[in-house]
């Protein structure tokens, strides 16, 4: 993690320090201004996904590449950064991940797992640690689980709870009640 | 150098140390122990001492995620994700997956109906099959092994939703029954679980409806007799391993906050070892539903303190590190519900190898087998309840067994006729195990070969009358576009029985709607409304809302039908309200008028009429009624106990054309049959609770003889709901014009008594016999009769044994009788079998709410056998007299903590519960203490334990009380050490075994290089080098997992100088100077005090002289002073100081008052005191204070040595220059440690300040400053 915070300080060190270098560039008229690569910029994760996600809670700054890296900052300075897949290789079922939200003492990110498609759901307190959250839901008196592929997810503060956008017109709502999940069908017929 | 060039270096240097701090923050994660077995995997230690060793190895925010149902994967130290939430009340919850090769589990008979089986040992079997089941799904890795399952609460009230869930009303043969469950799931492995199972809901969590808000009150004799009987025997009988709290509170608090209840009641009187769960969001309802406490860390806190291990919900996931960061909770509290959690988890084998583990070979064609489809079919047979078996009007011939060599037509009518209803918590069994009765009936026939023509009707629904809707709002639309919003909840007045709650949703709304309720709201301003909204959530079917004005038969303005059949959607139990619209007939009214929301149920169906033409052409007409999940469920209890929808209508229809009408009923429990069971062309009634996937083929075994049903009524058939008391009536005893409860208590006539139930044959009783007629409560004792088949076919007989003691006085008001015994035997037609009814004395005890303990009523104790608890056939009697023999029945031994670290010393603290549940003082017992590894955890006499070495201990403390024996132990895990093993200044070792802080002179310039090692290879170490001398170089020693972390001090300095003030020598810095106040003349350093001091949050004091001292020394000065220092706090003498908040300061001072200080005698001449302070981090950590009130000080002059000799400061003081007195020790670990001089007035100590200083107990006047003359500052 800290290799991109050395090569970015240093870059930042040799880019200020090149040969010949007057810290100024001179445009074809000849009038200078100063390099892009001055203005002092603050080291960002090392990542080699693009990011797909962001959102804040009180604890930190939380993304999330499209290759299953969530990473997380509480200075935008330090930045931790876990692999998803790898860190739980062999745990969790590998999974493509598509949305997170920060929501009241935690952060959730959905997607599918890649071998069957179905819906998956992590949560987390503090970024490090991932727990697997079930997407059952009652019908009467019968258990079902959510069938719907996660589009996206959003933290309703107010309720207290995360939101999954799914498809086929269904929300999905994920309270602090393990076996609270609600399903709702919002399509336009 | 290129200033470029020279920036690109210093960001270079800074980025290098940015790498050395952040390296320092990062925990290693993969550090792994050099031993070839982690502790937590080595199976020759114990379960617990396993557990406490995982737990020891968890970082912080691990623990905090596995303090959920849903337990995360912790991949470093191998553990699996897990869920602890699984359900398996009559199967297991779950269905097919075919992408693992598993089958819908079975579904067996749901517990009221099992609960009518009265065999114990038939459940035992039938959850040993789920067991089976749910091993070979766990193989899968797609569920856990702990179950939720079963609920023993008994049926305090019929209309309580969850009914269908329960064994029974009597906590006796609910205990009997759950015994066989538990026995069932856990398996017989001495070692391993098979299953967990859980015990819920405890406790008293009986009416639905509030039970996110409800308190149960009750006195101590409705907890322990009738509440808390049925936990206290599966824990001391059958080591349950687990319970569940309830939502609810008891007497008005929430029992997932309750330490009593789970603590003192669980765990040390019956003697539960396991882990406690709460129910999913119970913890949040402390906080969200009770208002017990106001935050979720509050939550947390009162649930982890209280006992709750696990939370279904994520309160602690989310909240237990800040509850920890806020002080609410400590360690302790997470590690010890890890531990336990753990410790079932390892009881099932999940970190054994598999070989040991004998449970884990169940292929996956275990489940949906053959066999657990033919036990669910033989389960499904023993629990039907012949209720009434008459002859056929006009006949001689008994209406069942149906005899079908005189049939040629059967009419099978009804909603049940051809549907399976599995009940609540049932899995998704396979399409083709579930056997309806129309499907089952027609294959039996076919399968004999007969001809007879079988019809099937529906006829009827079972649309409920009550729970119809939950409204949260309404709004009024006028004309000119304006609406106005009600709150509905806000009603004025309103029908009997209605309720406001958001049960598991969000919205509050207006509940409990019966066919008939009604709110009304005053004020509603009518004029001009075109339109009325009404926010309304269909639970089930809905219901009709008619708005009126005035009075509930006022006129009608609007109607509303918000029912799924019209096309509303339904929201179930946990919905929120969808506006639902229709137009306002205005009928001229102008002003503000009161509102009435009128819901009635819809309509029922007219009985088509060709329905009740083919019921009167058939030979038989059998009505399969009964209740659904639309009846009754989870938030929602029934309001009514008719049976829903028009079957009632359908019944009497059907008997009105048909003289051979049998009536079979599949219900949740009890329903009110007053209307039709007496008819005379119903001649027979079945009844069954949810009967499993093999309903339907058990119905047709029943009704046509291959079966003789045997099963006898679990709870008390009441003829009206209004018998019952207010739901919320959780005391027992009836009394001041409310009836008592349950065969117990109530004495009104009933359709239906407890235990009910007849038989194709009869059963005649003879020969009562008791074993022995005089009896104490040590005494097992049996009784005994004869049961005689007198009939023509074989068939079960259960024989029931209830007891009285009619001898007690009167304003006791024992119950009528109790169940306390019982047995289901199988009596061939023409033959006699002897019962024999084992019965313990002990367990005949009552409670006695002044001793807070069991008594035992003494006289006449007579035992009623019969047929049901109406229906007795003899009695015997014997005659109590005496007391329990007191013998320990649980020990609880802890320490408060799971995990040490070396060299801490504890207590155990044991709890001792007698036989009668009440405690004894230790003091009257023996009580002996061992360890078994002292090397790492020793135990004395006393109990004191000690941390000695890393590794993990189980002390075990054993009580001897009165001739009996018992223990109780606790396991310890011993983390390692912050200790170092090396400590190396320019390569040479300067360790010292003890020593926190090192000193080392050096000339002043570039600071040597450090370099340690911890003692143990699981910890890091951090070395900050000092910038320079004179500097100090602070090595850590950090746990990462624990989050300890130890300082170590290598100070370097310079020799520090003395002075003999004959002018102020360079060396010194002066802190806070104020030139004014300080001279130098005469030989003296002259310092006049001025207002403030260093100690605690006063950081003012002006004219500190120090100089570097980075090393040990000892420094003295002689000091006079210009009178006795005076109040409030003067004082003047040598400081050690790092800065205002870590010093440590000997000083001639005024004297100290408080407790143990003496106060000056009136009159006497004021004397001074020597002081010895000392402050880390602002906090005082030590104070010694020596009166001189006796020590004669001529001419103010005292003379002060400090001695420093690493973290450790020795103080003596002398009154004459020659002989000194120790005054007093501190131990401080000060960084870039200067030595000097400090005079000041000082400040009075605040009430409540922190460090804890003497606090004056005058108010004396303000004295003059003090003149203090340091003659000289000695330092070597």
């Amino acid at each position: 993690m800290l290799r991109p915070v050395l090569i970015l300080l240093l870059s930042l060190a040799w880019s200020s320090s090149g040969p010949g270098s007057s810290g100024v560039s001179e445009n074809s008229r000849g009038h200078g201004r100063p390099r892009f690569s001055e203005t002092p910029l603050l080291p960002g994760p090392e990542v080699r996904g693009k990011v797909i996600g962001l959102s804040f809670n009180d604890f930190a700054a939380f993304g999330l590449t499209d290759a299953g890296e969530i990473f997380w900052t509480r200075d935008s300075v330090r930045w931790e950064v876990v692999d998803f897949n790898e860190a739980y290789r062999g745990y969790y079922q590998p999974v493509r991940f598509v949305g997170i939200a920060a929501g009241k003492g935690s952060v959730a990110i959905v997607g599918t797992y890649e071998k069957t498609g179905a819906p998956a759901m992590f949560v987390s307190s503090r970024g490090n640690v991932w727990t697997e959250r079930g997407l059952t839901y009652s019908q009467g008196e019968e258990l079902f689980e959510l069938t719907e592929t996660p589009l996206s997810v959003r933290a309703d503060l107010e309720r207290d709870e995360f939101v999954i956008t799914c498809t086929d017109g269904v929300l999905f709502f994920v309270p602090p009640c393990s076996h609270c999940n609600r399903k709702e069908y919002h399509g336009s017929d | 150098m290129n200033p470029k060039r020279f920036l690109g270096i210093l960001t270079l240097a800074a980025a290098l140390a940015a790498v050395f701090l952040l390296t320092a923050s990062k925990p290693s994660a993969d550090r792994k122990s050099k031993s070839a077995t982690p502790i937590y995997l080595n199976t020759s230690y114990s379960f617990e001492e396993r557990a406490a060793d995982l737990v020891s190895r968890f970082t912080l925010e691990e623990k905090q995620s596995l303090l959920g149902n849903s337990m995360a994967a912790v991949p470093r130290l191998g553990i699996k994700a897990y869920n602890v939430w699984s359900e398996a009340l009559h199967g297991v919850l779950s269905g097919a997956n075919p992408s693992v090769g598993i089958q819908g589990p079975t579904s067996f008979p749901n517990s009221v109906a099992t609960g009518s089986s009265w065999d114990p040992e038939l459940l035992r079997r039938e959850a040993s099959m789920i067991a089976d089941e749910a091993r070979a799904i766990f193989q899968t890795g797609t569920k856990g092994l702990t179950f939720w399952s079963p609920v023993v609460e008994p049926i305090r009230d019929p209309r309580w939703g969850r009914t269908g869930e329960s064994f029974g009303e009597d906590p006796f043969l609910s205990a009997r029954m759950a015994s066989g469950y538990v026995r069932g799931l856990m398996g017989d492995d001495p070692k391993y679980m098979k299953a967990v199972p859980t015990a819920k809901h405890y406790f008293a969590n009986n009416s639905e409806f509030n039970r996110h808000v409800g308190s149960a009150d009750m006195d101590s004799r409705d907890m322990r007799e009738f509440y808390l009987y049925p936990y206290k025997e599966l824990i001391e009988n059958d080591a349950l391993p687990s319970i569940m709290t309830a939502y609810s509170a008891v007497n008005h608090v929430p029992v997932s906050a309750s330490e009593f209840l789970l603590d003192r009641v669980a765990r040390r009187t019956y003697g539960m070892k396991g882990y406690v769960t709460g129910d999913c969001a119970a913890i949040e309802d402390i906080y969200t539903g009770h208002y017990y406490v106001e935050t979720a860390e509050e939550a947390t806190a009162e649930g982890l303190t209280a006992g709750v291990d696990t939370d279904c919900g994520s309160v602690y996931q989310r909240y237990a590190i800040s509850a920890l960061e806020q002080g609410l909770i400590t360690m302790a509290d997470i590690d010890r519900a890890l531990v336990n959690m753990f410790t079932v988890r390892m009881r099932t084998g999940e970190f054994d190898p598999e070989p040991m583990v004998p449970y884990t070979l169940m292929p996956p064609s275990t489940v949906n087998s053959e066999r657990s489809r033919a036990l669910a079919m033989e389960v499904a047979t023993r629990t039907p309840v012949l209720l009434k078996n008459e002859n056929v009007p006009g006949t001689s011939d008994k209406a069942l067994p149906i005899d079908l060599s005189k049939v040629k037509r059967i009419a099978l009518i009804g909603p049940q006729a051809d549907k399976v209803e599995l009940g609540p918590y049932s899995g998704r069994p396979e399409e083709s195990s579930r056997i309806s009765p129309y499907k089952a009936i027609s294959e039996y026939i076919t399968d004999k070969g007969l001809d007879i023509e079988v019809t099937v009707a529906s006829g009827a629904s079972t649309k409920s009358k009550s729970n119809l809707l939950y409204i949260g709002y309404f709004e009024t639309v006028k004309a000119d576009g304006t609406v106005r919003r009600y709150d509905a909840t806000q009603y004025t007045a309103s029908s009997e029985g209605i309720t406001v709650g958001s049960g598991m949703g969000d919205e509050e709304q207006v509940r409990s709607i019966d066919d008939g309720s009604w709110t009304a709201y005053a004020n509603v301003d009518l004029v001009d409304v075109e339109q009325l909204t009404v926010g309304a959530n269909i639970p089930t079917e809905g219901g009709i809302i008619e708005a009126h004005v005035d009075s509930p038969d006022g006129n009608l303005v609007c109607t509303i039908e918000a029912t799924r059949a019209s096309g509303k959607r339904a929201g179930g139990v946990y919905g929120t309200s969808t506006p639902m619209t229709e137009k306002v007939l205005k009928l001229g009214i102008n002003d503000l008028r009161t509102l009435y929301l009128v819901y009635k149920a819809p309509e029922d169906d007219e009985i088509d009429p060709a329905i009740i033409d083919d019921a009167a052409a058939a030979d038989v007409a059998v009505v399969f009624v009964g209740t659904d999940e639309n009846t009754a469920t989870e938030e929602a209890d029934r309001l009514t106990l008719f049976l829903p929808g028009n079957q009632l209508k359908l019944i009497q229809a059907v008997a009105a054309a048909n003289k051979n009408t049998i009536v079979f009923m599949q219900t949740l429990g009890c329903v009110e049959v007053e209307e039709f069971r007496n008819l005379a062309s119903i001649p027979g009634i079945i009844w069954t609770g949810y009967n499993g996937q093999a309903q339907g083929t058990a119905a047709a075994k029943v009704l046509f003889g291959d079966v003789n049903p045997g099963g006898k009524l679990n709870a008390t058939w009441f003829k009206t709901v209004g018998d019952l008391p207010h739901i919320t009536d959780y005391t027992l005893r009836g009394g001041a014009g409310k009836n008592g409860r349950t065969l117990w208590y109530f004495d009104k006539p009933v359709s239906y008594e407890f235990g009910y139930g007849l038989s194709y044959t009869t059963f005649d009783y003879s020969n009562f016999r008791i074993s022995k007629s005089a009896i104490t409560p040590d005494d097992k004792i049996v009784i005994s009769v004869d049961v005689t088949n007198s009939g023509g076919v074989d068939g079960d007989e259960v024989v029931q044994v209830y007891m009285t003691t009619p001898d007690a006085p009167a304003a006791l008001q024992r119950p009528i009788k109790r169940l306390k015994g019982f047995q289901r035997v199988t009596v061939p037609a023409g033959q006699t079998k002897t019962v024999d009814i084992c019965i313990d004395c002990s367990d005949l005890w009552f409670w006695d709410m002044d001793a807070d303990r069991m008594t035992f009523d003494q006289g006449r104790y007579v035992f009623e056998v019969g047929s049901s608890s109406k229906d007795i056939r003899g009695t015997v009697t014997a005659t109590m007299s005496g007391r329990l023999t007191p013998a320990l029945k649980t020990v609880v031994a802890d320490c408060g903590r799971s995990v040490l670290r070396a060299g801490e010393t504890l207590m155990t603290n044991v709890t001792a519960c007698l036989n009668d549940d009440s405690f004894i003082s230790l003091a009257d017992a023996k009580v002996e203490y061992t360890s078994n590894n002292p090397s790492v955890v020793a135990v004395g006499k006393d109990g004191r334990i000690v941390a000695n070495a890393m590794g993990v201990a189980t002390v075990t403390a054993k009580v001897t009380y009165n001739g009996t024996v018992a223990s109780g132990s606790y396991a310890v895990k011993v983390m390692p050490e912050l200790t170092l093993n090396s400590l190396k200044v320019d390569g040479k070792s300067v360790l010292k075994p003890g020593a926190n802080q090192y000193s080392v002179v050096r000339k002043a310039g570039a600071a040597p290089v450090v370099t340690a090692t911890a003692a143990d290879p699981s910890l890091d170490v951090v070395v900050k080098q000092a910038d320079a001398v004179p500097g100090t170089a602070v090595i850590r020693v950090i746990d990462y997992i624990t989050g300890d972390e130890a300082d170590y001090y290598v100070g370097f300095g310079t020799k520090a100088v003395s002075d003999e003030f004959k002018a102020l020598g360079k060396q010194w810095e002066i802190v806070r100077e104020d030139k004014a106040a300080w001279s130098v003349q005469n030989g003296a350093l002259t310092v006049v005090t001025g207002e403030g001091d260093v100690t605690l949050t006063n950081n003012n004091a002006r004219n500190i002289f120090v100089q570097s001292a980075n090393t040990d020394w000892t420094a003295e000065t002689k000091l006079s002073t210009s009178a006795v220092p005076g109040n409030p706090a003067q004082n003047a003498g040598l400081i050690a100081y790092a800065d205002d908040d870590n010093f440590v300061k000997l000083v001639y001072a005024a004297p100290a008052f408080g407790r143990g200080m003496p106060m000056a005698a009136p009159g006497a001449a004021p004397a001074g005191s020597i002081q010895l302070v000392a402050e880390e981090g602002g906090y005082n950590k030590a104070t010694v204070s020596v009166s001189l009130a006796d020590i004669p000080v001529k001419d103010n002059t005292v003379w002060l040595r400090l001695v420093k000799s690493g973290s450790g400061y020795t103080a003596y003081y002398s009154v004459d220059g020659k002989k000194f007195t120790k005054a007093g020790e501190a131990s401080v670990l000060l960084k870039d440690v200067k030595a000097g001089l400090v005079a000041c007035e000082g400040v009075r100590a605040a009430m409540g300040g922190r460090g804890g200083f003497a606090m004056p107990q005058a108010q004396p006047a303000q004295p003059s400053p003090l003149k203090v003359a340091f003659d000289w500052f000695h330092i070597k």
